[in-house]
Formats: C-alpha cells, sequence, structure tokens
C-alpha cells in the first residue's frame, strides 16, 4: 500500500507540474485563444439574448456578431475611431459589429505582420502607408477592393487613386494624403542673416533654388557653434529613407525606370550623392552620416543641434503641440519642399505618403464581408473622413473645404504650390519595393565610409534592388494572376 | 525475483513521470521546432500563403549570395575572437583574486557580473549613447584628446572590435563567476605544493589553475560560443547590420529574412545552418579531452 501510495503521489505530482508549465507556457497564444474564445462566447450570449437577431440576420442575409481589427502604426485617435465605427455599427445594429484597434510603432510593423502571416492571424484592415502595403500586395494577401474605391474615383484626387491601384485594381481605400518634405527652424535662419528665404507667411510652404539652398546651408553652417550642424544627413538604417531617395533626385535624375531600379546608370543621381558628399565634407551636415538614424534627428531638431528636419504635416503639427504644451522649446518651425533642378531648371519636390487601410485575406467571410461593408461606408461618409483625416484627404471635397483649411493653415499652400508635378513618387510602385529599402543604405553606407564610390556603391544597390524586384514580378499573385 | 524488477519497473516509471513535463514540453518548444524549420527549409512560403517545395534553393541561395556569406563570416570572426578572449580573460581574472579576500572577491564578482544580469536592450542603448560621435562619452574625449573622429560606428573594423568588445563584457561576468568557484574549490595542498616547490603565481596559474579549470573551460566555451552564434539584439540597436554588412551577423539576416522580408525558407535555412555550426564547433571539444575522460 505505502509503494502505491507513493506511485500515486508520483503520478499526480508529474501531472501538477505538467498542468502548471503547460498553463505558463503559450504566453500570446493564449491571450489570443482566451480572446477568441471570450468574443465566440460573447457572440453566442449575445445571440441567445436576443430572439429577433437571428431573423433579423437571417432576412438581411449579413453576418452577426462580428468584431474585426484594425492594426496601424500611426498616432490615431482609437476614440475617434471607435466613434465613427459606432456610427457605421449603428445602422447593422441588430448585427452586433465592433472593432478592435491596435497601435504600435512604425520600426515593429514588419514583425507583426510577419508574425500574422505565419500563423494565420492577419488583422481585417491595415491601416498604413501605400508604399508599406505593396509587397503584400504581391504576396497576395491584401483584398481588392476595386468596387469600393470605384465608386468614389470622381471624388478622389485622381493621383491618389491611381496610386493606390497595382495591375488596375485598386488595394486600398485611400484616406489622406501626407506630404513628406522638410521642416526648418527659421530662427536659425534669421539668426544667420538670412531672413529673406524665410517667408512672411508662418504657414506658408516654403520653397528655395538649389543656389539658394547651398547658400543657407553654408552660411548657417557658419553661424553655428560646439555640436551643431546644419542639415541631417543619415544612413544607418532604412527609417526615413525617402529623404535619402528625394536628394538622390535633387538633380532631376529618376530612380525607377521601366519598373525597375535605374539608379546606377543615371548619370544624375550619381551626381545627387557626390553632392550629399559634397555637403558632409564642406561642414554642412553632421560627421556621422554612417552611423545616423533618422530617429535621432527630431531630438537634434528640438534641442537646437540642427537646423533642418524632416517629416510630414503630423509631425509638423506634432512639434507645435509640443511647443504649446512646453515639452519643447519654442522657435518658428516652418515646412519646406526639398530643391530640386531638373534640365537646369530650378523647382521643388515633396514626396507624397498616401495613407489609407487594405484589407487582408483572413479567408474569414465574415469578417471580410463586415471590414468591406464598413470601407464602403467610411468612403462616403464625408464626417467621418473629415474627422479621421490626419492630413490631405483624399477626397477633393474635404481636402478645399473651408473649415478644413481653417483648421489647417498649411493646406492652403500645400494645395497652392505641391501639384502632380512637384510630388514624387518615390517607390515608383515598382513590385518589392519595400524589400529594396534594406539594400539602399548599406550602399549609402559604403559611400559616406569612404568604401565605395557614388557610382559603385549606386550600381551595386541597383543590382542587388533588381534582383529582388525581378524576383517580385516572376512571383506576383497579382502580376502573374 | 519478480518483485525486484517490479520494483525496478515501478522505480523507472516514477522518473518518467517526472521526466515527462520536461520531455512534453520539450518536444513541443524544442524539437518540433526544430524539426518544423528543418523541413521548411526545403520550401518557399513567401507567395498566397502557398507552400511550395524549393528543394536545396535556400541553401543555394545563402552560399550564392554576397551577403549570406558576409553574415556567416561575421558570425565565425566573432565567435574565433570573442570566445577565446572571454575565456583567457575570465582565467586570467580569476586566478589572480580567487585566493584573496573574501570580500574583495564578491565585489569583482559582483561587478563584473552587472553586465551579464542587465538587458541587452539596455546595454546596447547605452552603448549607443556614449557611441554617439555628437555627444556621446565618446565624443567628449574625442574632444579632449583632439581624436581625428569619433564615429566609431562608422568603420567597419571599429564596429566590428565594438560588437567584440560588447560581447566580451556582456559575458565575461558569468565566466569569472563560474572559474572562481571552480578554482576556489581546488585542494589547498596543491597550492601550497607549488610554493614549496618554488613556483611564483604564474607557475600556479600555468600548472595548477588551468588544467584543474578544464572542465570549466569546457563548459564556459559551449556556453559562450552559443550565446555569441546567437548574438542579435545588440546588432540590431548598435548597427542594424551595418556599415555596409560589416557586422551583420546569421542570426540577424535570419531575422531580416524571416521578419522583414518575409522569407521563411531562406530564414530556416539559415536557422539550420546556425544549428549545424553550433554542433560543430561545440563538439570540437571533443579535440580538448583526453581519451580517457572521453571513456
Amino acid at each position: 500500500m505505502k509503494k502505491q501510495g507513493r506511485n500515486v503521489l508520483a503520478i499526480i505530482l508529474a501531472a501538477v507540474m505538467t498542468t502548471g508549465l503547460a498553463a505558463c507556457g503559450g504566453g500570446n497564444t493564449n491571450s489570443t485563444t482566451a480572446a477568441s474564445t471570450e468574443s465566440k462566447a460573447a457572440a453566442a450570449e449575445t445571440s441567445a439574448q436576443s430572439g429577433t437577431t437571428a431573423a433579423a440576420s437571417a432576412a438581411s442575409n449579413l453576418p452577426s456578431n462580428v468584431k474585426i481589427t484594425l492594426w496601424t502604426d500611426q498616432s490615431i485617435s482609437t476614440d475617434a475611431w471607435q466613434a465613427e465605427f459606432s456610427r457605421f455599427a449603428e445602422q447593422y445594429k441588430s448585427q452586433n459589429y465592433s472593432l478592435d484597434i491596435q497601435a504600435f510603432a512604425g520600426s515593429d510593423r514588419s514583425t507583426k505582420m510577419a508574425a500574422a502571416i505565419s500563423s494565420n492571424s492577419l488583422p481585417d484592415m491595415g491601416l498604413y502607408a501605400w508604399f508599406t502595403d505593396t509587397d503584400w500586395c504581391h504576396q497576395g494577401y491584401v483584398l481588392d477592393v476595386s468596387d469600393i474605391t470605384g465608386k468614389v474615383k470622381d471624388q478622389m484626387y485622381p493621383s491618389v487613386y491611381q496610386e493606390t491601384q497595382l495591375n488596375g485594381k485598386s488595394y486600398m481605400v485611400p484616406l489622406w494624403s501626407n506630404y513628406w518634405g522638410m521642416m526648418y527652424n527659421a530662427d536659425m535662419l534669421k539668426s544667420a542673416g538670412l531672413e529673406k528665404y524665410v517667408p512672411s507667411d508662418p504657414n506658408e510652404v516654403t520653397v528655395w533654388t538649389m543656389d539658394q539652398f547651398n547658400e543657407i546651408l553654408k552660411t548657417v553652417s557658419a553661424s553655428m557653434s560646439g555640436n551643431q550642424y546644419c542639415l541631417p544627413l543619415f544612413a544607418a538604417d532604412n527609417q526615413a529613407d525617402t529623404t535619402n531617395l528625394l536628394f538622390l533626385t535633387m538633380n532631376g535624375g529618376q530612380l525607377w525606370k521601366d519598373g525597375l531600379s535605374d539608379a546606377g546608370t543615371d548619370s544624375k543621381v550619381v551626381s545627387a550623392l557626390d553632392t550629399m558628399g559634397g555637403w558632409v565634407k564642406s561642414g554642412y551636415t553632421n560627421k556621422d552620416v554612417v552611423s545616423k538614424s533618422n530617429n535621432d534627428v527630431p531630438s537634434d531638431f528640438t534641442n537646437k543641434l540642427a537646423c533642418f528636419s524632416y517629416g510630414y504635416y503630423s509631425n509638423y503639427k506634432d512639434y507645435l503641440k509640443q511647443m504649446n504644451s512646453g515639452s519643447i522649446g519654442k522657435f518658428d518651425i516652418r515646412i519646406a519642399a526639398f530643391p530640386k533642378t531638373d534640365n537646369g531648371k530650378d523647382t521643388y519636390q515633396m514626396a507624397n505618403y498616401v495613407y489609407g487601410i487594405s484589407a487582408f485575406d483572413t479567408k474569414d467571410t465574415d469578417r471580410e464581408t463586415v471590414t468591406k461593408l464598413f470601407l464602403n461606408w467610411l468612403v462616403n461618409d464625408k464626417k467621418a473622413m473629415t474627422d479621421l483625416s490626419m492630413a490631405i484627404s483624399s477626397i477633393q471635397s474635404i481636402a478645399t473645404d473651408k473649415d478644413v483649411i481653417a483648421a489647417n493653415p498649411v493646406f492652403e499652400s500645400y494645395a497652392k504650390k505641391i501639384d502632380q508635378d512637384h510630388l514624387n513618387q518615390f517607390h515608383g510602385n515598382v513590385a518589392g519595393y519595400v524589400s529594396t529599402r534594406a539594400m539602399l543604405f548599406p550602399q549609402l553606407q559604403a559611400y559616406f565610409g569612404g568604401s565605395a564610390t557614388a557610382q559603385a556603391a549606386l550600381t551595386t544597390y541597383m543590382d542587388q534592388a533588381n534582383k529582388s524586384i525581378q524576383n517580385y514580378i516572376k512571383n506576383s499573385v497579382i502580376l502573374n494572376k | 525475483m519478480n518483485n525486484h524488477k517490479k520494483r525496478r519497473i515501478t522505480e523507472s516509471l516514477q522518473a518518467y513521470a517526472f521526466l515527462a513535463p520536461f520531455i512534453i514540453l520539450g518536444c513541443m518548444f524544442m524539437v518540433y521546432p526544430i524539426g518544423k524549420q528543418f523541413i521548411q527549409s526545403f520550401y518557399n512560403t513567401k507567395w498566397g500563403g502557398k507552400v511550395v517545395f524549393v528543394g536545396l534553393a535556400n541553401y543555394a541561395e545563402i552560399f550564392t549570395n554576397e551577403i549570406y556569406i558576409k553574415a556567416i563570416l561575421n558570425t565565425l570572426l566573432f565567435v574565433i575572437i570573442a570566445v577565446p578572449c572571454i575565456i583567457i580573460l575570465g582565467l586570467l581574472i580569476a586566478g589572480s583574486i580567487f585566493d584573496k579576500n573574501k570580500h574583495y572577491v564578491s565585489t569583482v564578482r559582483i561587478l563584473l557580473y552587472i553586465p551579464t544580469i542587465v538587458s541587452m536592450v539596455v546595454m546596447s542603448t547605452i552603448w549607443r549613447f556614449m557611441l554617439n560621435s555628437q555627444s556621446g562619452l565618446v565624443a567628449y574625449f574625442a574632444q579632449i584628446f583632439h581624436w581625428k573622429s569619433a564615429d566609431l560606428l562608422s568603420s567597419s573594423t571599429s564596429a566590428k572590435i565594438i560588437i567584440i568588445i560588447v560581447l566580451i563584457i556582456v559575458n565575461l561576468g558569468q565566466c569569472v563567476l563560474l572559474y572562481i568557484a571552480q578554482m576556489i574549490g581546488i585542494d589547498h595542498n596543491l597550492i601550497d605544493a607549488c610554493e614549496v616547490d618554488g613556483g611564483n603565481r604564474w607557475d600556479l596559474f600555468r600548472y595548477i589553475l588551468i588544467p584543474l579549470s578544464k572542465p570549466t573551460t569546457i563548459l564556459v566555451f559551449i556556453t559562450n560560443t552559443s550565446l555569441v552564434l546567437k548574438v542579435y539584439i545588440v546588432i540590431q540597436l548598435l548597427t542594424s547590420g551595418g556599415p555596409n554588412y560589416a557586422t551583420t551577423t546569421m542570426m540577424y539576416q535570419l531575422y531580416q529574412d524571416a521578419f522583414v522580408n518575409f522569407d521563411t525558407g531562406v530564414a530556416s535555412a539559415m536557422g539550420v545552418l546556425l544549428f549545424a555550426m553550433t554542433l560543430v564547433l561545440i563538439s570540437a571539444r571533443f579535440l580538448f579531452t583526453s581519451k580517457e575522460e572521453r571513456q
């Protein structure tokens, strides 16, 4: 009996240990499982409670008790989005729809999406910049939403509508455009005696010729001391590499040609990189270009170590908010376009970040149905499109609305100065653009580190990028349908 | 006899019952993922969720792509330099202090072990602040001593040296801890005999401490080889694999393929190679053990 008792105790102890360890393991899987179980239970309970639900949903042929998810790397107001979703869900009250929002840093986007793809747990919607979406489109994870965008095509800016198309079909419902440009400390220009290059209207987008820009770099740099520098340049990683792409096209060069990279063969792109190198050698920029990331630039800008920074309208608004709240010291912050010459003629450019929602292929027809219902409602609801827009709405009537412009005076200047001719489609809508981002910064490091010439660095980048692009073209689910 | 056999079976069952949790969970979270990774390395899963058998194409990609070859060579370089440095420094430090005042030994142990227990993210961030060429500690000394450049992360050579230094600092503490524990346990008669025979500190170190610390050396070699092969966080936060792939390692490239390029097939192949490399390097310990020890 004693021995049997010991055996039983041993087995019980082993079982308890196994159960305890199994309960501790799993981490996120458990929480996801718990969440889905909870939602299913809630759905079942709701279904059981409302006796007319089944009849109503059967009559309407719409799914009931559906929760859809929205992932985003933007600093959106989740309250505002929930409020607008509630307005949508009100129309389908008996169906009981709800929205779960997850916001995270842009640097986490790839990792989260990769994990979601691997585990078949894609979100229903992703609110991202279009250029970050394209690889997923080619890989076949994004749904065609042409039926939604086609209905509002005439209301949208044509460039925005076309931007979010691949092979003639729409893969994103564009919500707003954010123009990527420069921001600068106008006080520093004035201190250096360059008031003439600062517009009197603080809401005017500043435009300089290339000669004027060079003069600003030289004069402001000469007026600086200690650790200060005028123009940030960075190549540590792919963060804000749009800035580098815009500088590389400042001599009128083309990065993309016939769907492939042309960076190494376009002499104007090569000369632009040499121009950037010249700025570094002349002391107009930070010395640590190779190891500097754009993540380090905002703190230099707000601490008045740098005269320039980069970003779009949302970043500009954030800086103003921080100044008003006292988080950062106040200074005269302005928006500027990147200077450019094109065949000897002075012009300027900004990059267009089109933000919108893509619907992902979750293989759940109920969720996909509700997702499309919501997107269809959203793009047709003026109030929602206005309230949720973080920059220039893709709907022309909203973008030019008097109240919107009154709340965002810079928009008037954007409308006057930034048209299709001054917007750089920096990604070329090439297949596999996101994958090529990992290839540019190492070659810029090679150039700024002195181990490669501009020609060699850009040729290596071009060859590596084209290998990836051609792989995408060969395997793209969209292009090979 | 029957009772004896029954007893043996019962005892075995008890042992397996206690081992069961580890075996079950080990299979679920270690054996299965390794096996799955091995199988996945022969497939391409990037396009439309389809799983396509590609044979050895993923391995061919690794051995023909310049970036992957650089990653493999960088990884081997870090192991070949960092691991011996950790062992040698660990031996020297432990050998210098093991027989000193116990409070002194404890203080040195704690100071050296702090980098080991600090999160790698925190460690890498602190190093990034120190190495900031505009406002970091290095920049400050560069100004005082009129150095030409304070940007240590912009040169391939200095970036590699920085990574190796960080790896040594992070792993040295544990090594010293193990060696001190080993050396404290050495029979004092041997140490006294060395003194009596006219041996100095170096003779003690060379003829007694090092040979008797061989088991610890093997353990330190295995653990540190594994740790250096898996280095990722310090690369991600300090250099992002640069400049120009100079500090890209196999684990860093594996992460890029799996989570940035969504190329799980190539990432799995890289993982299999890393696993094989770890096995080969760790199995090399047999070169340092005597035939009798192996038997």
